[in-house]
């Protein structure tokens, strides 16, 4: 499956992207939000895993842009953070498929993934 | 709703008029009475005396002629014995009138003079050329009969009323021989009868026994004798011989005050009449005077009487409009002075309370702007802290995901090779220490969102004989790096409803405190449930340091630590506790401690049975 990485923490993205290449997937990772969009505008993904605290481009502003441009991709949103009401709100209506919490659970992360298929 | 001033406007003026108005009628029905009764008497001793008077005055008129008809000078002259005349110049002068001795003798009246034989003839008549000619009874209109006879009739010649009398002339053998006849004017009677009080009405007349009116009218032109008087006082007089005072309808059909007297030996009627209206006059005049009066008193009085009570209302107003606008908060509202002092000292008092009411309001101004400014302080503290807190979670979460991927990614089998016993013991401690970090961070973000009121709670059947047991199993490896002794002292088989989840939360903050308050080596730690009233009483003892009496009170205050050093000493949050209670409380239990410093302590709870079985 073909799977993008967006998160800041370039350790997080590492170590992800080992397990789940280790679990045969091909990653593609993003350790911005601008250049995360980039490459959803580019191409279609099995499945995104999007960090929500992002410096200067955060992960709201990455689903608002896929928002405007009517660009559909299979997004787990992975926060570290507790979700407000309000954000809760805004991420259904940015048709987000998933919310996992930081640290989250390998066995977990992979099972979302392969259910949302 | 009827407000003072109608009420008092009311009251006054049906007290006003009452009055006035009981004290005119009963003063004119007073005066009413003596007026008339005066006045009536008046006229009835009027009647009477004139009565009298002219009866006086007739009688001695009567008599002269009575006196010259037995004059024996007479009789010889009418035998024709003599033929001098048989009365001297001056007695006929006298006759005439023309030398009054006094008034009341005043004769000036006498309009004829005749002698008759007993053949009708006239002898001698005032008027010459009736002597020697037989009588004409037109002129004479007299029956001659053996008696005197009087009657009231107008004068041929002059036409004007006048009284008839005739007298027999008798003979030293008292046979008849001629008559004495004479006319005079009724005038003289007038002036007995004249009217010398003030009334425009008063009238005195006579009436003879054929009902007619003898003398003149006052109110109308030739009416003797050819107006028929029938009067209820003439009636009485002449059926009944009585004199009659009152109330009657007069010839000329109006309503008169009267009195009357009988002269039946003149076959005359005296009659003395006021018209009611005129009787009456002035005591209408005193209603009218007592009305207009009582009118002017009255809207004197209510006039006065409205200026007060409207200055009274109008001040009563003031207050109430001034009162309304304090209740709504108006307080630079003044009372103004009034003329009235009682309503004078009421404004003062009160402007004494505004003015106190306005400086507490100043001084509660000054506090409540104190206390909002601590307040909006307080909730920026707050804010910081819950933003801190959020931040703080973040923070410490993001490591820990690498740390807990590549610890799960080495304790899979086949994924990073195969760890031998040692290195897999290594990565499961390493392993259960994040998780442990992780916990620290999870209770954080719990009692941050117990706070917001955000976990919900699930009530369950529970078994507490097997739920200590777990509790036991699932905190038994906290015991290990102390070598604390352990013990599960609970011997009960009871049930109870509650959220068991909750509940292991509160145990797994109780006994991590211990944990850390108890020595190592000898430390002691000892769970318990027991069944109470209610329902579950929990414990957790230690042989710990003890927290001493005066810092029990906060314990369960968020973030509190006894001192900074036991929290170096030992570290955690000062969270645990907080969250003990708050979830405590939610389910409707209490929780206390016993504690003797260095000795250990016991944290007690309580969680009431929920039997209604419900999720709350």
């Amino acid at each position: 499956m073909n799977i993008l990485l967006v998160d800041d923490n370039v350790k997080i993205t590492e170590m992800l992207s080992s397990y789940l290449t280790l679990k045969s997937n091909s990653c593609i990772v993003s350790n911005d939000g601008r250049t995360g969009l980039s490459l959803m505008e580019n191409k279609q993904f099995d499945a995104v895993v999007l960090d929500i605290a992002m410096p200067n481009f955060c992960g709201f502003d990455v689903l608002e842009k896929l928002n405007e441009k009517k660009i559909e991709q299979n997004i787990i949103v992975l926060t570290a953070a507790p979700l407000t009401n309000k954000e809760t709100e805004l991420l259904k209506a940015y048709r987000v498929k998933q919310v996992l919490q930081k640290p989250v659970n390998l066995n977990t992360l992979m099972h979302s993934i392969c259910t949302m298929m | 709703m009827v407000s003072l001033l109608q009420q008092a406007s009311i009251i006054l003026i049906i007290l006003v008029i009452g009055s006035m108005s009981t004290i005119v009628f009963i003063s004119y029905f007073i005066m009413k009475d003596i007026t008339l009764e005066i006045l009536e008497e008046q006229i009835r001793l009027r009647a009477q005396s004139n009565a009298k008077y002219f009866a006086l005055f007739l009688e001695l008129r009567l008599q002269q002629f009575d006196l010259l008809a037995s004059n024996p000078k007479l009789i010889d002259y009418i035998k024709g014995d003599s033929h001098i005349f048989p009365f001297s110049s001056q007695e006929m002068t006298i006759l005439k009138g023309s030398a009054s001795i006094e008034h009341a003798y005043n004769f000036d009246t006498l309009y004829e003079f005749r002698i008759i034989d007993k053949d009708l003839n006239v002898v001698y008549s005032t008027k010459n050329e009736e002597t020697g000619h037989p009588i004409d009874i037109n002129i004479i209109k007299t029956d001659f009969t053996n008696f005197s006879h009087l009657h009231y009739e107008l004068d041929y010649y002059s036409n004007v009323p006048a009284i008839y009398y005739t007298v027999p002339i008798h003979d030293s053998n008292l046979e008849i021989i001629g008559y004495l006849s004479v006319i005079f004017g009724i005038e003289t009677t007038e002036t007995i009868l004249a009217d010398p009080i003030e009334f425009n009405t008063a009238e005195f007349y006579l009436v003879d026994s054929n009902k007619r009116l003898v003398t003149p009218s006052r109110f109308e032109g030739n009416l003797q004798f050819t107006t028929i008087v029938d009067t209820i006082p003439v009636r009485k007089c002449l059926e009944e011989n009585l004199p009659y005072t009152g109330y009657y309808e007069d010839y000329r059909n109006i309503r008169v005050y009267g009195a009357s007297e009988c002269l039946s030996k003149f076959n005359l009627i005296l009659l003395h009449e006021i018209d009611k209206s005129e009787i009456e006059a002035p005591i209408n005049f005193l209603l009218m005077y007592s009305i207009i009066a009582s009118i002017i008193i009255s809207f004197i009085s209510f006039s006065l009487a409205y200026f007060f009570s409207h200055r009274i209302v109008n001040s009563i107003k003031q207050f109430v409009d001034i009162s309304n606008k304090l209740s709504t908060g108006q307080y630079q509202v003044q009372f103004p002075n009034t003329k009235i002092k009682e309503l004078s000292d009421l404004a003062h008092a009160i402007n004494q309370m505004i003015h106190a009411i306005k400086q507490r309001d100043v001084k509660s101004e000054e506090h409540k702007k104190i206390i909002l400014e601590q307040l909006s302080r307080i909730q920026e503290v707050d804010a910081q802290k819950s933003n801190f807190s959020a931040m703080m979670a973040h923070e410490l979460k993001t490591p820990l995901v690498p740390i807990t991927g590549y610890a799960e990614m080495l304790l899979e089998d086949n994924l990073l090779g195969t760890l031998n016993p040692a290195q897999q013991d290594a990565v499961e401690k390493l392993y259960g220490s994040v998780k442990n970090l992780e916990a620290l961070i999870h209770k954080m973000l719990y009692a941050q969102r117990l706070d917001l009121g955000n976990i919900k709670y699930n009530i369950e059947k529970i078994d507490i004989s097997k739920f200590m047991q777990e509790i036991y199993d699932e905190n038994s490896f906290l015991m290990k790096e102390k070598m604390i002794k352990f013990v599960n002292s609970t011997n009960t088989t009871t049930v109870l409803y509650s959220d068991p989840i909750m509940i292991k939360e509160v145990f797994s903050n109780l006994i991590q405190n211990s944990v850390d308050f108890v020595h190592e080596n000898t430390g002691y730690i000892e769970i318990n449930a027991h069944a109470t009233e209610k329902g579950i009483q929990f414990f957790v003892k230690d042989n710990g340091n003890g927290i001493p009496k005066e810092k029990q009170g906060q314990l369960f205050k968020k973030f509190y630590q006894i001192d900074t050093s036991i929290r170096r000493k030992h570290g955690g949050t000062g969270l645990g506790l907080s969250i003990c209670k708050k979830i405590v409380d939610d389910l409707d239990g209490k929780i206390w401690l016993e504690s003797d410093l260095n000795k250990g302590t016991v944290f007690f709870f309580e969680i009431t049975n929920n039997t209604h079985n419900t999720t709350s």
